[in-house]
C-alpha cells in the first residue's frame, strides 16, 4: 500500500473538503457590518408629520433606529412587537425612530396606520441614509447609545424582548460583541 | 532549447507587463464616465455578483447617486471606495484589496503558472536527457535494408484493440511508426522540412522500425489457436497479479461511502436555518420545496393534536419547539395566536397572527384569527370586515364559509367605531364639512343659579365604548352664554391626524377653575341623552343637569 | 397516481443501481458472462425506470396536475406548454431528475455500444455508472423528491420564475447538463481501467471520443448561457464570473487539457497518470459544480436554495475525490512508463505547456471562486471576488494560450529544428506583426488589445499558411484543386483539420471577447420626448412610451430611434416587464448586431407620472457577434473531428 502517496492525497483534498464544509456553517448572503462601535453617521430626516429631525437632536438618549418598508413581510411581522416595546419604554430616556426605505409615502403611512405605530417615523428620500448605515437587508435595526455610538445591529425581524434588552444595554453604553439575525429580506 | 527558454521568457515578460497595464482606453474626464468606472468596482448588495454600474436594482441606483455626489464634491476614487468599505466592509469591493489575505489571491495564480512552467520545462529537460542517454547506449548499428523500410509501410492486419498480448503491443507500435512516417513525408512534401531534417528524422523512425521488427521476430511462436468466439467467456478470469482483490475494493468503497454519508448527515444538521426566498434574482422560484424537517413536522402535528384536545400547555411546548427550528413557521404562529386568545392576551395574539401572515399572507387560519381579534377586542370593524371578506373569497363553499358569513353579518355596518389611532398622519383626509357634530347646550333651569360666569365650558367627545382614556376631541369655550350653539369638528381633535368620525359620546362640563382634568365640586356636567351620536348629525342638544359633588 | 408511479419508479431504479454496483464484485465467483449480462441489464432497467419517472413528471407538468407539489410550485394554468416542459429542470428536484435521466441515457448507450467489447472493463464501467446513478437516485428518492404530493390541492400553481420564461431555457440547461454528465463516461472508463489495470490503446480511443462529445456539449452549453445572459438578461454582458458560471466553466478546462495531452499519450505512451488525473479532476468538478449550485455556501444569482441535499453532495464529492485519487495512487506503480522526449522544442512540449496553462487557469478560477470562504475561514474577513479580478488575472493566461494555439498545431513532433520553425512560422509571424502595426496605425493603441489581436492573427495565419502549403503539395502530387484538396486533406487527417477549425472558432470567440471588453462604450441618461443621446457614431432619440397588458405581465416599452452615421436605422424598443409576483420589474433589452459592433439599449426606468420621460442606458459593444459565429465554427470543427469519414484507415481514428 503506497501510504505516502495516499497521505499526500488526503492532505491536499482534506483541507479543500473542510473548507467547503465550513461554508455550511455560515450564511453566504450575510454581510457583517463594520459599523458596530463606530459613531453613527449623522443625518437629517423629514418625519411624516412634517418636522425635520437630525440625529444630533437625539444625543443624550438611547436610540432605536429601524429601517423598514411596507412591502417587506418580516417588517410586518415585527411591527406590532416594536410598537409594544415602544409603549413600554416611552417614558424612559429612549427614542424609537423608524425610517422607511424604497417606499412611497402612501404605502408607508398605510403601514403605520395598520399597525398603530406611534413612534417617530420618516422616509429616506434618496437612499442616502441607507447607504450611510450599510443597509443591505430589510428590516435592519440599529441601537445607538447616548453618546452616538452604534452598540448593536440586528438584521431581520426583531422581537420586543430583544429590543428592550439591547436598548437597556445601549443606554449604559455596552457594545455588543456580535450582530443579531432574524428573518430578513434583501433590499430592492 | 534556447528558443524554448526565450519563448517562455517572452511569455513571462508579457505577464509582468500585463499585470501593470490598463485594460481599458484612457478614462474620459466626463462625470458620468468617472462614476461608472468607480461604480463598476463596487458590488451591488442586491443582485449578487453584479457591479452597481450593471445592476438594475433600486439600491444600486441609490449607491450610484452617492458616488456621483461624492465625485462632485471632489473626492478621489480611492476615498469613495474607502467610504463604501467603511460602511459595508471589504465585501463591497469587486476587486479584492491587495493586502492581507487577499494578497494570496493576487499572487498565487502567477506563482502557480510560473512554477508550473518551470517545473514542466525541467521535467522535459530530464526526459530529453534520458532519451539521449538511452540512445547513446543503443549502438548506431543501422543497417537498414529496403526490406525493413517496406515492412514498416505495409498494411498489416490490425490487432483487436482489446488484445493485450505482447504481439499486439508491438503491432500497435508499428502502426504508430507507420503513421509517423507518412506524416513526415507529407510535411516534407508541403515544404515544411528541409532535406536534412527529413532524412535525419526518417532515419530515426526507420531505426526504430527495425528494432521493432527484430522484437517481433524474437517473440515465441503463437500457441495453437483455440479461438472460441468469446475468448474469456467460459473460463474464470485468471487470478492476475495486476488485479485488485475484490475485498480490498469493497472495504475501501464501503469505508468511503460511510465517510461521505456521515459528512452529508452532519452537514445537513449543522446548517443554520437560512432565508430561502428572495435571496437571489432567480432564487425565489428555484428553491427546493422548502419543507421543514421531519422533526419539525412531527412537533407541529403534536401541537395541533394537543390544541384539538385543549391541552394548551402541551401545545405551547410543541409549537415552541417548532419555532425553535423554524422561527417563522406560519402555522405555529397561528396556533400560538389562538392559544393566546384563550389566555386573554389579545395583543399578543394579534402579534402572533401578524407574524404568521407576514410569511403566508393568505393563510386562512391566521386571517380568521386576526379578523376575530380586530372585531371582538379591538372593535376595528372596518378592518375586520375587510379581512373577513378576503377570507370569504378564499374559502370554498361549506361549513366554514357559512360560519364566516355569519360573523360577517354580525359586524355592525357603516363606519363603525375605531380604536384610538395614534399615528401622526398629516395626510389624513381633510375633514369634510359633514364631519362635525353640532347642537345646542342649555342649562337645566334648576341649576341656573349655580352657574359661575367665569367658568369655562368644555365639550368633550369620546368614542363610543371608550370609557376612559384621553378624549377624541375637546373644545373649550370661555365665558359661555347659554343657550350655546356649538360645533365640534375635525379641528378639535386632540391627537393631530385622528379622524373625527364614527359614534361619539359627548359630555359637557362647566368647569370652575378652567382646568379640564380636574373635576372640582360645583362643576356642572351634562351628557348627551342620545349618546352615542354619529358624527355628521346636527341638533345634538345637551343639557347641563348634574352637579359634581 | 402519477406521483406514486414516479416515486416508485425511482425507488425501483435505485434498487437496480444497487444491483449494478454489486454485479462485478460478485462476478468473479460465478460465470462472468452471466454477470456481465446482469450488469448490462441493470443499466437498461434503470434506464427504463428513470425514463418512466421522467415521463410521469413531464405528464404531470403538462397536465398541470397540482396534486404534485413540484408542479404546483413551478407552473400555473396560464403557463404555455413549452414552459411547462422546461419546468422539468426549472427547480431543484426536477433538475436532479434531468441529470439522472441524461446520465442513465449515456450509461445505456455505453452499455449497448460496448456490449461485445472491452469484456474485462465493462462490468466495472457499469459499476461506476451505477454508483453515480445510485447517488442521484438516492437523493431524488429520499431527500428531494419531485413527486411529493401536496394537499389540499391548490387551485392554481405558483408558476415559473419569469426570468426563466425564455426560449433559451429549452437549450441552455439540457446542453450544459449533457456536457457535465458526458464527463461521467470517460471517468467510468478511467476508473475501470485502473481497477482492471489496462491503461492503453483501447482505453485511449474510447475515452477520447466520449470526452470530445462531452466537451462539445460543455462548450455549447456555456456559449448558449453567455448568449442568454447577453440577449435577454439586459445588463449588456455575457459573462459575470458568477460562482455558478465558473463552476460550469471549470470542467471545460481539464477536458480541453485532456484532449490535447492524450495525443502525447497516443504517440509516446507517456503521461498516463497525468491523463487519468485530468479526467478525475474534470468529473469531480462537475460534481463540485452541482454541489456549489445546490448548497448555498457561496452566494450566486443562479443558486438553488439550500435544501438538505447540499451536505450529501459534499459527501459524494468527498467519496469521489478520495476514492478515485486513492485508486490512482494505489495503482500508479502499474502504470510506470519510460518517458522520453527528443527535444524541448517540439509539439510534445508545446502540448505540455498547453496543459500547464490550462491547469493554471483552472487553479486561478477555482481559487477565485472559493476565496470568499477561504478568507472568512482563515482571516474572518468577508471579501468578494468579482469580475474585475477574474478579468485581470485570466487575460494573461489566455493570451499565452492563444500563442500556444498558434505554435502547437504546426510545430513538428519529436524535434523541431530552427529551419523547420522558420519554414512554418516566419511568414505567418511577419504577417501577424504587419497586421498588428496596421491596427496600431489605425486606432488601437493599448498594449493588451494590440497584443491580443496580433496573437490571434498569428494563429489564424499559421493555420491558413499550413493549409496552403498542404494544398500546394496535394496539387503537386495529385493535381487536386482547392476544394478537392481540402476534402482529401480532411479525410486523411480528420483530427488535424477538425482541430484547425476548432482553433479558428476559439480565435473568433476571443476576438469577440477582446473587442467587447476593451472598447465598449456606455452611456446612461434620462431623456425627455424627442431628446437625443449621442454615443460613438450613434444618435438615439426618444420617441415615447407605450404600455400594454400581456398574458402574464404588464409591459412598458420605450421607443427609441437609432441613427447611425446619419442613417436612420429604425426604432428599437427596450421594455420593462412587470410581473404580479415580482417586486421589481424584469428588463428586456434589445440590441442590433452587425459584424463590427452591437448597439444595445436598456430601459432603466421611466417616470410614472410623466409619460414623456425615460431613463435609457446605451451600450456599444464591438465584435460581439463574432463570439456566436465562433461558436458555430467550433461546432462545425467538432463534427469534422468525430464524424466517421474514412474509407481507408490511414491514421488512428
Amino acid at each position: 500500500m503506497p501510504w505516502r502517496r495516499l497521505a499526500i492525497i488526503a492532505f491536499i483534498i482534506g483541507p479543500i473538503l473542510a473548507l467547503l464544509a465550513f461554508g455550511f456553517t455560515r450564511d453566504a448572503r450575510y454581510i457583517t457590518s463594520p459599523l458596530i462601535a463606530k459613531f453613527a453617521t449623522p443625518f437629517t430626516i423629514t418625519l411624516f408629520d412634517g418636522r425635520k429631525l437630525t440625529l444630533d437632536d437625539l444625543r443624550g438618549k438611547a436610540v432605536f433606529l429601524n429601517f423598514w418598508a411596507s412591502w417587506c413581510p418580516p417588517c410586518r411581522a415585527e411591527a406590532r412587537d416594536l410598537e409594544a416595546a415602544w409603549q413600554k419604554l416611552k417614558d424612559k430616556n429612549m427614542v424609537f425612530l423608524g425610517i422607511a426605505l424604497q417606499d412611497t409615502d402612501q404605502n408607508a403611512l398605510e403601514f403605520l396606520k395598520e399597525f398603530n405605530v406611534t413612534y417617530l417615523n420618516g422616509k429616506d428620500e434618496a437612499g442616502k441614509i441607507a447607504v450611510d448605515y450599510g443597509t443591505w437587508g430589510i428590516p435592519e435595526s440599529f441601537f445607538i447609545d447616548p453618546q452616538g455610538r452604534i452598540t448593536y445591529k440586528h438584521v431581520g425581524a426583531i422581537r420586543a424582548a430583544l429590543v428592550m434588552a439591547k436598548l437597556e444595554e445601549a443606554a449604559k453604553g455596552i457594545v455588543s460583541a456580535q450582530e443579531g439575525r432574524g428573518d430578513y429580506q434583501p433590499i430592492r | 532549447m534556447r528558443t524554448m527558454l526565450l519563448r517562455t521568457l517572452f511569455g513571462l515578460c508579457v505577464l509582468f507587463a500585463l499585470s501593470t497595464s490598463n485594460l481599458h482606453a484612457a478614462p474620459a474626464p466626463d462625470l458620468e464616465d468617472r462614476t461608472r468606472e468607480i461604480a463598476s468596482e463596487l458590488r451591488c448588495v442586491v443582485c449578487q455578483n453584479l457591479s452597481i454600474a450593471d445592476s438594475p436594482s433600486e439600491m444600486a441606483q441609490q449607491m450610484r447617486a452617492v458616488v456621483r455626489e461624492q465625485l462632485e464634491a471632489g473626492k478621489s476614487p480611492q476615498e469613495i471606495k474607502d467610504f463604501f468599505v467603511s460602511k459595508y466592509g471589504e465585501w463591497v469591493l469587486l476587486k479584492p484589496k491587495t493586502s492581507g489575505v487577499s494578497l494570496l489571491l493576487w499572487v498565487l495564480p502567477y506563482v502557480v503558472l510560473v512554477v508550473g512552467v518551470i517545473a514542466a520545462l525541467w521535467i522535459i529537460r530530464r526526459w530529453v536527457s534520458k532519451k539521449k542517454s538511452a540512445q547513446a547506449a543503443v549502438s548506431a548499428a543501422t543497417s537498414q535494408s529496403p526490406v525493413d523500410r517496406a515492412w514498416l509501410k505495409q498494411d498489416l492486419p490490425e490487432p483487436d484493440l482489446d488484445d493485450n498480448s505482447a504481439k499486439a503491443q508491438l503491432l500497435h507500435n508499428r502502426t504508430r511508426l507507420k503513421n509517423e512516417i507518412s506524416e513526415l513525408e507529407f510535411d516534407f512534401q508541403s515544404g515544411k522540412l528541409s532535406d536534412a531534417d527529413y532524412n535525419a528524422l526518417k532515419q530515426e523512425i526507420e531505426t526504430k522500425g527495425m528494432t521493432l521488427h527484430q522484437q517481433l521476430d524474437a517473440l515465441p511462436p503463437e500457441p495453437t489457436l483455440k479461438a472460441p468466439k468469446r475468448k474469456s467467456a467460459d473460463q474464470k478470469l485468471p487470478p492476475d497479479r495486476n488485479r485488485i482483490r475484490r475485498w480490498q475494493l469493497v472495504i475501501g468503497g464501503v469505508f468511503l461511502m460511510l465517510f461521505g454519508l456521515a459528512l452529508g448527515v452532519m452537514l445537513t444538521k449543522s446548517v443554520r436555518p437560512r432565508e430561502s426566498s428572495n435571496d437571489t434574482m432567480t432564487g425565489d422560484f428555484l428553491t427546493g420545496t422548502n419543507s421543514p424537517s421531519g422533526e419539525t413536522r412531527a412537533a407541529l402535528t403534536e401541537g395541533k393534536q394537543a390544541f384539538a384536545r385543549q391541552e394548551f400547555p402541551k401545545a405551547i411546548e410543541a409549537f415552541k419547539k417548532v419555532l425553535a427550528t423554524d422561527p417563522s413557521n406560519p402555522e405555529a404562529h397561528s396556533y400560538m395566536g389562538f392559544i393566546l386568545i384563550q389566555a386573554g392576551h389579545a395583543d399578543g395574539a394579534l402579534m402572533a397572527f401578524d407574524r404568521a401572515l407576514s410569511q403566508a399572507p393568505n393563510l386562512p387560519m391566521a386571517l380568521w384569527g386576526k379578523a376575530m381579534i380586530l372585531y371582538r377586542e379591538k372593535k376595528d370593524f372596518a378592518a375586520a370586515r375587510e379581512i373577513f371578506e378576503n377570507l370569504l373569497s378564499r374559502v370554498p363553499p361549506g361549513e366554514e364559509r357559512n360560519e364566516i358569513a355569519k360573523v360577517l353579518a354580525e359586524i355592525p355596518t357603516g363606519g363603525a367605531q375605531k380604536s384610538q389611532r395614534a399615528s401622526p398622519a398629516p395626510n389624513a383626509p381633510v375633514a369634510s364639512s359633514s364631519a362635525q357634530i353640532s347642537g345646542k347646550i342649555t342649562i337645566d333651569p334648576k341649576l341656573k343659579a349655580s352657574v359661575d360666569p367665569n367658568a369655562s365650558l368644555f365639550i368633550i367627545a369620546r368614542p363610543a365604548g371608550a370609557a376612559a382614556g384621553p378624549p377624541l376631541a375637546v373644545k373649550k369655550i370661555d365665558k359661555p352664554t347659554f343657550p350655546l350653539n356649538y360645533t365640534l369638528g375635525q379641528e378639535n381633535v386632540m391627537m393631530q391626524g385622528t379622524p373625527f368620525t364614527g359614534k361619539i359620546n359627548i359630555t359637557v362640563r362647566l368647569d370652575k377653575d378652567g382646568n379640564p382634568t380636574t373635576r372640582g365640586p360645583g362643576d356642572l356636567t351634562g351628557d348627551n341623552k342620545k349618546n352615542p351620536a354619529e358624527v355628521g348629525t346636527k341638533n345634538v342638544d345637551i343639557v347641563l343637569d348634574q352637579v359634581t359633588k | 397516481m402519477i406521483a406514486a408511479l414516479g416515486h416508485t419508479s425511482i425507488l425501483l431504479a435505485f434498487l437496480a443501481a444497487l444491483v449494478g454496483i454489486a454485479s462485478p464484485l460478485i462476478a468473479a465467483r460465478f460465470e462472468p458472462e452471466r454477470f456481465r449480462a446482469v450488469a448490462r441489464y441493470s443499466i437498461f432497467g434503470q434506464f427504463a425506470l428513470v425514463t418512466l419517472a421522467a415521463a410521469a413528471l413531464i405528464y404531470g407538468l403538462i397536465a398541470t396536475d397540482f396534486s404534485i407539489k413540484y408542479v404546483a410550485f413551478n407552473t400555473t394554468r396560464a403557463t404555455p406548454i413549452y414552459y411547462r416542459v422546461t419546468g422539468l429542470w426549472g427547480a431543484l428536484e426536477g433538475s436532479l431528475l434531468l441529470w439522472e435521466w441524461i446520465l442513465i441515457i449515456f450509461a445505456g448507450i455505453v452499455a449497448w455500444v460496448y456490449r461485445k467489447r472491452h469484456h474485462e472493463m465493462m462490468p466495472w464501467v457499469v459499476m461506476i455508472f451505477s454508483i453515480v446513478s445510485a447517488f442521484f437516485l438516492g437523493v431524488i428518492g429520499f431527500l428531494s423528491n419531485p413527486f411529493e404530493t401536496v394537499s389540499p390541492i391548490p387551485l392554481d400553481g405558483r408558476g415559473l420564475n419569469p426570468l426563466l420564461e425564455d426560449a433559451n431555457m429549452m437549450t441552455h440547461p439540457p446542453l450544459l447538463y449533457t456536457g457535465f454528465v458526458g464527463l461521467t463516461v470517460p471517468f467510468a472508463f478511467a476508473m475501470a481501467a485502473l481497477i482492471v489495470g489496462k491503461v492503453d490503446e483501447a482505453w485511449i480511443t474510447t475515452t477520447r471520443r466520449w470526452t470530445i462529445i462531452a466537451w462539445f456539449f460543455l462548450t455549447a452549453g456555456n456559449l448558449v448561457g453567455a448568449w442568454w445572459s447577453y440577449h435577454v438578461l439586459g445588463w449588456g454582458g455575457y459573462w459575470a464570473w458568477d460562482p455558478v458560471e465558473n463552476a460550469a466553466f471549470m470542467p471545460w478546462l481539464p477536458a480541453t487539457a485532456f484532449l490535447h495531452s492524450v495525443q502525447v499519450q497516443e504517440r509516446r505512451r507517456m503521461l498516463k497518470v497525468w491523463n487519468l488525473s485530468l479526467i478525475i479532476v474534470a468529473f469531480s468538478l462537475t460534481i463540485f459544480g452541482t454541489f456549489l449550485t445546490r448548497s448555498g455556501i457561496i452566494s450566486s444569482i443562479h443558486a438553488f436554495s439550500s435544501g438538505p441535499v447540499g451536505g450529501f453532495f459534499l459527501g459524494f464529492l468527498a467519496f469521489v475525490l478520495l476514492g478515485s485519487f486513492g485508486l490512482l495512487a494505489y495503482r500508479a506503480d502499474m502504470l510506470k512508463e519510460q518517458p522520453e522526449l527528443d527535444s524541448m522544442v517540439s509539439r510534445e512540449s508545446a502540448l505540455l505547456l498547453n496543459n500547464i496553462v490550462l491547469v493554471s487557469a483552472l487553479f486561478t478560477i477555482f481559487l477565485g471562486t472559493i476565496f470568499p470562504l477561504l478568507s472568512e475561514a482563515v482571516a474572518g474577513v468577508q471579501v468578494s471576488v468579482g469580475a474585475p479580478y477574474f478579468n485581470s488575472v485570466t487575460v494573461p493566461l489566455f493570451l499565452f494560450l492563444v500563442f500556444l494555439m498558434g505554435v502547437g498545431p504546426i510545430i513538428a513532433w519529436r524535434r523541431a529544428s530552427w529551419d523547420n520553425l522558420k519554414r512554418s512560422f516566419l511568414c505567418p509571424a511577419i504577417a501577424a506583426l504587419l497586421l498588428g502595426l496596421g491596427l496600431f496605425a489605425w486606432k488601437i493603441r493599448d498594449f493588451l488589445p494590440i497584443l491580443g489581436f496580433t496573437l490571434m492573427a498569428f494563429v489564424a495565419f499559421t493555420i491558413i499558411y499550413d493549409t496552403a502549403l498542404a494544398l500546394r503539395a496535394r496539387k503537386r502530387i495529385a493535381g487536386e484543386g482547392i476544394i478537392r484538396g481540402l476534402v482529401t486533406l480532411t479525410r486523411r487527417n480528420q483530427r488535424r483539420y477538425g482541430g484547425f477549425i476548432v482553433h479558428l472558432g476559439v480565435v473568433l470567440i476571443m476576438m469577440g471577447i477582446a473587442g467587447s471588453m476593451s472598447y465598449s462604450l456606455e452611456k446612461e441618461a434620462t431623456l425627455a420626448l424627442k431628446q437625443n443621446l449621442q454615443i460613438g457614431n450613434y444618435r438615439i432619440q426618444f420617441e415615447g412610451l407605450k404600455g400594454s397588458q400581456q398574458p402574464t405581465h404588464f409591459r412598458v416599452e420605450g421607443a427609441f430611434r437609432v441613427i447611425h452615421n446619419g442613417n436612420d436605422e429604425g426604432i428599437m424598443s427596450p421594455a420593462l416587464k412587470f410581473f404580479p409576483i415580482q417586486q421589481s420589474p424584469v428588463g428586456r433589452a434589445v440590441h442590433q448586431s452587425s459584424l463590427g459592433e452591437d448597439i444595445y439599449l436598456i430601459l432603466s426606468g421611466f417616470s410614472e407620472l410623466d409619460r414623456n420621460q425615460a431613463t435609457l442606458k446605451v451600450l456599444v459593444r464591438p465584435l460581439v457577434i463574432w463570439m456566436w459565429i465562433g461558436g458555430f465554427v467550433i461546432a462545425f470543427g467538432t463534427l469534422i473531428c468525430i464524424l466517421p469519414m474514412k474509407t481507408t484507415q490511414l491514421s488512428d481514428t
